[in-house]
Order: structure tokens, then C-alpha cells, then sequence
């Protein structure tokens, strides 16, 4: 599993946070787990570059998964019509 | 404070004076059109600005408050006097909620609980929502009948809404899903679904650009324009299309535009936005057909749209009219430093080019001199039109002060007629800014002290209504703003025994009734004989005078005893350059502010045979005291041949300054004269002429002072 090290990912942190992806998606064989626990905030830019890497592991053949999200960043994704797109949210 | 933040408060405050503004009017004028839209555009912009920020809050406050005020534009709720008070106050908690998330201070328990009654009493007339009662018992006589005529049509549409981010959308620092979450409370959003199909792979993924687009269903009471209005802050930023449902022919005109066309239709069919069906043209080519063979084959479903919305642009001219009008621009917010900065360079093109004129002068150049004076005339043209930006018209700002008036009044049981004459009169913008503290204490003073209660005004003959009148004009090169009230007046008597009991004034001075009215503007003197929380203290005239004093104003009072008081304030028009008259004395140069003289004459001989030694002359049969410059600032003897004296006039005092040599006109820049030479009485300020040489700009109501005093 994968932590995400972030508090607040926003348009602020989704470049840096692009190059860990980048890094993470590359290494991922069958499964790419991000642990959410500690990020509090989450934008649409975020949400953007999830689904970018979402795209890239489907690509090749792996699953995004996302853990721990809180119920403030779940209810992010639902706004954003995002709940059913990603998986372990449910 | 960041700029931004600082910009933000600087706008939201501005917003909330149109808010106050518009409100006071409703309730004095009448609910009308144009309050209610200002009053609308307000709590929206604070609402999109405080978003940008993410100042939930606020956001979620004025969100619901803008619901309310939505169904009011469009007809469907009538304003009532109630609901003006309940906007008034929604104004002033949404001042403290935005100075509270500023501060980044935690909201209180007695603010979230001031925030939820607000809430709740804004839900209470709201259509739709829960707590929402009948509104057939709020009449307003203005708009019964149309809220009718809105209320039979009152039925929900579902609108499809298409919001596609363009790819610079991120810099507009808004993020969508507040403005997502805003549809939320316009109704209920039936679909949502976010559009990634654009979104590249993480290789070529650039973190700062948006791909992504949404597809909403609304089922709303609102109409496309309202709905239109939530996105109104990101209009340049992205692609939006909203079109009602069942309606096919906009669907189809729509998606002929879409890029990559197929794989939207199939997005919005297995999102089960539409059917297969609706996308089918059966319809489409049944529109087509009679106009193809009638003229081109090349028409196509979007261009019979357009002639279709060309035809019926009679019928719905206003729709389109406002759908357009969120685009339009109608003023630039410019950092006024920006344009002290403009002005600053603009006085040193003056003075530069000054040097120029004088050089011309001294080398008997003709075709230079003619160049400096044609330079000249545009660089007066250029400082008057940059002088104008800063002068805004100090009708928006007396506004405010109804409520407060009004307030003040309600507290003490005393009711009050309060006219506003002269709103337009145009004033610098920092001018206008400073004066508003000092205004407002006065008003209170008048309304506390002055006006009195109603039960004492018909014993003494006098109707049960105070008037209480702020009015500002142009007067000479100055702008009066006068405030008169027909309360009891000073008292003289009083003032006077207070003066001498604490020491102001000694026992036996003599003073005219203006010097003892002025004694009010002196630290720690009151004859109220109450403190309330409103004034009557003693603190805050000596600082409203100072405050004024600060803007190279003065104040005087005029007061009859039972009859009521005149506070009148004199302001110059402008601080930075002013049209000046350059004279000498001794060996000083000087500068008289030009608007401030009549007329010019020499002290003949004659005129020096009158005076006998006094300091006045006989100007065509009226008196007029003289000043001699020379004297009064130890100036050298004169070198001229002949003496002079200018005729001032300020306010109602007429004054001549002997003076040596009369030079013109002189486009004057201020200079402040620095720490020491600050406070030298008759001085406010330096100017730097052509030559280098530097001459003094007299401070003209101080040298009146003086000359009163002392003759």
C-alpha cells in the first residue's frame, strides 16, 4: 500500500504528487493501493490526476484502488460524480 | 494579508454597502426592480468571491440567502417589509462571518447559533424548502400581481447542463465542485456524471490543466439564467450548455457541436442522460426537409435553430437580453496605489516640463516656448482625467449612514426624517473614505443630542419628527458637506461653564458664540447629560475635527437655541495637484490656490491713505480686512515697485493678502514639506517650480483663522 503524504491535495500539491504517481504507476504490477488516511482535503485537480492514473493502470492491466478515504473526501468524489469510478470506496 | 485577501475585503465590503444601500431605499421607497437586482448581484458576488477563497462559511450563508433573494427577482416571492429587516440583518452577519473566516478565527457558538436562526427564518420564506409556508398572506402591493401571474406558471423544469472546463481553468483558482454543490440547493440534480474521456494518460498528464467536463439534470423552480449565474465567475473558463430536457431540437443543435460527437452520445446514453431515440432524427429531418428544398442543401439543424431563435428574438428579446448581460463589464478595480503612483510621474512631468518653459523663455526660443505650451495643455488634460478616476460621487457612501440614522433613532424613541441632497457631488475616493467616520459621529451626535423626543417636540410646538439633513456641494474650489438638524441646539451657556470647569478656557475670557461652539471640539467635553452607548462622552469630536484637519479641511458649527445646528464641513477637491496663482513676497515665493481668489488689485496709494495704519481697505463699499504677508511671515523688505492684495474668499470670509509680485496661473504639484516644517501655521504644503526654486502653498483657512482671532 501506498501512502499518500499529503493533508491537503489541491491544485497546489497535484505536482508533486503527479511525479509520485508517475513512480507508484510504473512500479505496479496487477494493483496500485493509495492510503488516504491522511489527507483532510481533496480538490477537483486531485480528482483529475486520480483518474489520469486510474486511466494509466487500466492501461496496463492493473486497478487503482483507493483506502481509508474519510467520509469529508468521499462525499468530495460524490459531488464531483466520482463514487462509482474508483474502487475500494464502497 | 495577502493582496488578494486584502482585494477580496476591500470588494466584499463594497458589496455590502450595496446591500445596505438598497435595502434602506426598499424600505423607505419602496420594494423596486433595480434594489432587488443590486441586492441580488451583491450577496452573489460576495458568494463567488468568498468561494474562490473557500470560505465555507460565507459561501453556505450567502448561498442561502441568494436562494431566497432569486425567487424574489424572479417574481415568485414578494419582498415585504419583514424580509427587508431579515436581509438587513443577513447583511451584517455576513460582515461578521467574513471578518471571522479573514481572521481565521473559529466560529463561536453564539455565531453559529446567530447563523442557524438566520438560516432558519431565510428557509421560512423560501419556495421549496422545508421550512417554506404559505406566501399567501405576504403581500406587497408592487408585486402581487406579478408574483401571481410567475405563480401560475410555478412549475419545475428539468434542465440538462453541460459544463466543460477549458484548459486554463485552474488559474481562476475556483474549484467547480463549489459551484457543483451550488446546484444542489437550486433544486435536485436527477444525474451527475463527470465526463474523463479527454483526460490523457499520466505520461502526458500537465497537473495544471483541466480535461475534465460534467453532465448534470437539475429538476428546478429556476430558470436557465439563474442556473447560468452559479457559473458566472468562470464564464471565460469554460464551455457551458444548458437546455431544457424535452427539449430535442436543442439537444441535437448541441451535441452537432460537440467535439468527438459519438463518443459523448454514447457517454450520455449509458449514463442514462437520454435515449438512443432521442438522438434519432426523425424530427430533425422533418424540420429540414420543406426548408432544404427551399432554399440550400447544405442547412443544418443548428443554423434552423438559429433562425428559429431569430424569429422568436421579438417574442423573448428580454431573455436573450439577460442571458448576455452577466458578461458585461462595467468598471476595473485598479490598486489606488496604482494611481497615486500615475499622479506622482504625471507631477514630475509637470515640474520637468515647467523647467523646459523656463528655458525656452531664457534662449528666446519661440518654436520651443509654443511646444512646452501645446505640452502644458495636454498634461492639464492628462492630470484631469487621471484626477477623475479618484473621484467617485459621495452619494454611495451617505447612503449607509440611513440605516445608521435610522438605528440610532429607533433606540431613543425618537423618530427622525433623514435627506441625503447632493449624492452626486464627486469627491476623491480617499477623501470620501476618511470623512465617513467623522460624518457618522456627527449624525449620531445630532440624532442623540440634537433632535428631541417626540413628546417633547409638540410640547414646544414643534412637529413629532426630527429632520435631520446631510447635503454636500462644490463651493469655490472646495466641497461642502452640511450637516443640519432642527433639534434645541447648542447651548451655549453650558458649553461655556463646562469649558471653563475643566480647565479649557479661563474664567474670564471673552468669546463670540462661534469660539464657544468650537469649545465642543475640545478633548473630554460633553454637555450631554446622559452618556449612552451612543455618544455623550466628550470623546470623538476632537478627533473628528483632527480627522478633518488631517484632510486640509475644517468644520464649524452654527447653532440657534431651540431652533436647531449647522455642522459644516470643508473639504479640498483633490490632494495631490492642485491649479494654483504664484506670488512673492519678500524674497518667498508662494502659491494661492486658484479657486480660492476673486480678483487681484494693486494697493494704490489711495487705498494706503484709507487704511491709517488699520489693516483694512474699502473694497467698492465693503470692508475688507487685509493680511500682509510679509509681516506675517518675516519676510525681507520688498523689492517691488508696487504693492498688491489678492482677494480670497473661503466659505462666507472674504480676505486680501498683501502681497509684492503677481506671477499667474501655476499648475501646482503638492509636495509635503517633511517632520519639521509640518505644523508651520499658514503653510500646507511645497511646491517645485521650473527653476528648481521651491515656493510654499498657503494653507488659506489657517491664515483666515488667524486674521479672525486677531483683528
Amino acid at each position: 500500500m501506498n501512502t499518500v503524504d499529503y493533508e491537503k491535495l489541491t491544485i497546489y500539491e497535484v505536482e508533486s504528487f503527479h511525479k509520485i504517481l508517475l513512480q507508484w504507476c510504473a512500479k505496479a504490477q496487477t494493483v496500485l493501493v493509495l492510503d488516504f488516511e491522511r489527507v483532510q482535503k481533496i480538490d477537483i485537480a486531485a480528482i483529475q490526476l486520480l483518474l489520469s492514473a486510474q486511466k494509466t493502470c487500466h492501461k496496463k492491466s492493473s486497478e487503482l484502488i483507493l483506502e481509508n478515504l474519510s467520509s469529508y473526501l468521499r462525499e468530495t468524489l460524490r459531488v464531483a460524480g466520482c463514487e462509482t469510478l474508483f474502487k475500494g470506496l464502497t | 494579508m495577502t493582496e488578494e485577501l486584502r482585494l477580496f475585503l476591500e470588494d466584499s465590503d463594497e458589496q455590502l454597502g450595496f446591500m445596505e444601500a438598497s435595502l434602506v431605499n426598499m424600505q423607505e421607497e419602496g420594494v423596486n426592480e433595480e434594489d432587488i437586482g443590486a441586492l441580488f448581484r451583491a450577496m452573489h458576488t460576495i458568494k463567488g468571491t468568498a468561494g474562490m477563497f473557500g470560505f465555507d462559511d460565507v459561501v453556505a450563508f450567502a448561498h442561502i440567502a441568494e436562494n431566497l433573494l432569486s425567487e424574489v427577482r424572479s417574481y415568485k416571492v414578494p419582498l415585504t417589509p419583514e424580509m427587508i429587516n431579515l436581509f438587513l440583518l443577513c447583511k451584517d452577519h455576513t460582515e461578521t462571518l467574513i471578518d471571522t473566516a479573514v481572521d481565521q478565527k473559529p466560529v463561536s457558538d453564539e455565531l453559529r447559533k446567530a447563523n442557524d436562526d438566520l438560516v432558519a427564518q431565510l428557509l421560512t420564506f423560501t419556495p421549496g424548502s422545508f421550512k417554506a409556508h404559505s406566501q399567501g398572506d405576504k403581500d406587497s402591493v408592487t408585486n402581487t400581481s406579478r408574483v401571481e401571474i410567475a405563480q401560475e406558471k410555478n412549475q419545475n423544469t428539468l434542465w440538462h447542463i453541460s459544463l466543460g472546463l477549458k484548459p486554463d481553468f485552474f488559474n481562476t483558482g475556483m474549484d467547480v465542485l463549489h459551484l457543483i454543490s451550488f446546484l444542489d440547493g437550486l433544486g435536485t440534480v436527477t444525474k451527475k456524471a463527470i465526463f474523463t474521456e479527454n483526460i490523457p494518460l499520466l505520461e502526458n498528464y500537465n497537473p495544471i490543466e483541466a480535461y475534465i467536463g460534467f453532465e448534470v439534470q437539475l429538476d428546478t423552480l429556476s430558470d436557465e439564467v439563474a442556473i447560468e449565474e452559479v457559473f458566472e465567475f468562470v464564464a471565460d473558463d469554460i464551455e457551458l450548455q444548458i437546455f431544457n430536457v424535452t427539449d430535442k431540437e436543442e439537444l441535437l443543435r448541441w451535441i452537432e457541436n460537440v467535439e468527438n460527437k459519438q463518443n459523448r452520445v454514447k457517454f450520455l446514453i449509458s449514463n442514462g442522460f437520454f435515449d438512443k431515440t432521442d438522438f434519432v432524427t426523425v424530427q430533425e429531418e422533418r424540420v429540414i426537409a420543406p426548408v432544404v428544398t427551399a432554399s440550400a442543401p447544405t442547412i443544418t439543424p443548428a443554423k434552423i435553430h438559429e433562425k428559429i431563435e431569430e424569429i422568436s428574438f421579438g417574442q423573448d428579446e428580454s431573455k436573450l437580453i439577460s442571458k448576455k448581460e452577466p458578461h458585461k463589464s462595467f468598471s476595473l478595480r485598479v490598486d489606488s496605489s496604482k494611481i497615486d503612483q500615475l499622479i506622482n510621474q504625471m507631477s514630475e512631468m509637470v515640474i520637468a516640463n515647467a523647467k523646459i518653459a523656463q528655458r525656452a523663455d531664457k534662449l528666446d526660443d519661440t518654436e520651443l516656448s509654443e511646444s512646452t505650451t501645446i505640452m502644458s495643455e495636454m498634461l492639464e488634460e492628462v492630470r484631469s482625467s487621471v484626477m477623475n478616476i479618484r473621484m467617485v460621487q459621495v452619494g454611495d457612501s451617505f447612503a449607509k449612514f440611513r440605516r445608521i440614522v435610522g438605528d440610532v433613532a429607533k433606540k431613543l424613541g425618537k423618530e427622525i426624517d433623514f435627506i441625503i441632497k447632493g449624492g452626486e457631488t464627486e469627491l476623491d475616493k480617499m477623501v470620501v473614505e476618511k470623512i465617513s467616520d467623522p460624518i457618522m459621529h456627527m449624525l449620531r451626535n445630532s440624532v442623540d443630542h440634537g433632535i428631541e423626543l417626540p413628546a417633547q417636540r409638540r410640547a414646544i410646538g414643534k412637529s413629532d419628527s426630527g429632520t435631520v439633513t446631510l447635503s454636500a456641494y462644490p463651493d469655490a474650489g472646495t466641497i461642502v458637506i452640511k450637516i443640519v438638524d432642527d433639534g434645541k441646539g447648542l447651548d451655549k451657556e453650558k458649553i461655556l461653564a463646562q469649558a471653563i470647569a475643566n480647565g479649557t478656557i479661563p474664567h474670564n475670557q471673552n468669546l463670540t458664540d462661534k469660539e464657544i461652539f468650537n469649545l465642543i471640539f475640545a478633548a473630554g467635553l460633553t454637555t450631554a447629560d446622559q452618556v449612552s452607548d451612543i455618544s455623550g462622552r466628550g470623546v470623538g469630536m476632537d478627533v473628528v475635527k483632527r480627522n478633518i484637519e488631517e484632510l486640509r479641511g475644517t468644520v464649524e458649527i452654527d447653532s440657534i437655541k431651540g431652533e436647531g445646528s449647522t455642522f459644516t464641513i470643508r473639504l479640498p477637491l483633490t490632494l495631490a495637484i492642485i491649479d494654483g496663482f504664484l506670488i512673492q513676497s519678500g524674497d518667498t515665493k508662494y502659491i494661492i490656490p486658484l479657486e480660492m481668489i476673486q480678483e487681484c488689485i494693486e494697493l494704490s496709494p489711495a487705498y494706503k491713505k484709507q487704511m491709517k495704519g488699520n489693516h483694512f481697505i474699502n473694497l467698492r463699499d465693503s470692508i475688507l480686512p487685509l493680511l500682509d504677508i510679509r509681516t506675517y511671515f518675516d519676510e525681507s523688505e520688498s523689492k517691488s515697485q508696487r504693492e498688491n492684495v489678492v482677494v480670497i474668499r473661503y466659505g462666507e470670509y472674504k480676505m486680501g493678502l498683501q502681497v509684492d509680485e503677481l506671477y499667474g496661473e501655476f499648475q501646482t504639484v503638492i509636495k509635503p514639506l517633511g517632520e519639521v516644517f509640518r505644523n508651520v501655521p499658514g503653510i500646507s504644503g511645497g511646491t517645485v517650480l521650473g527653476s528648481g526654486e521651491i515656493a510654499l502653498i498657503f494653507d488659506i483657512p489657517k491664515l483666515m483663522e488667524y486674521k479672525i482671532k486677531n483683528s
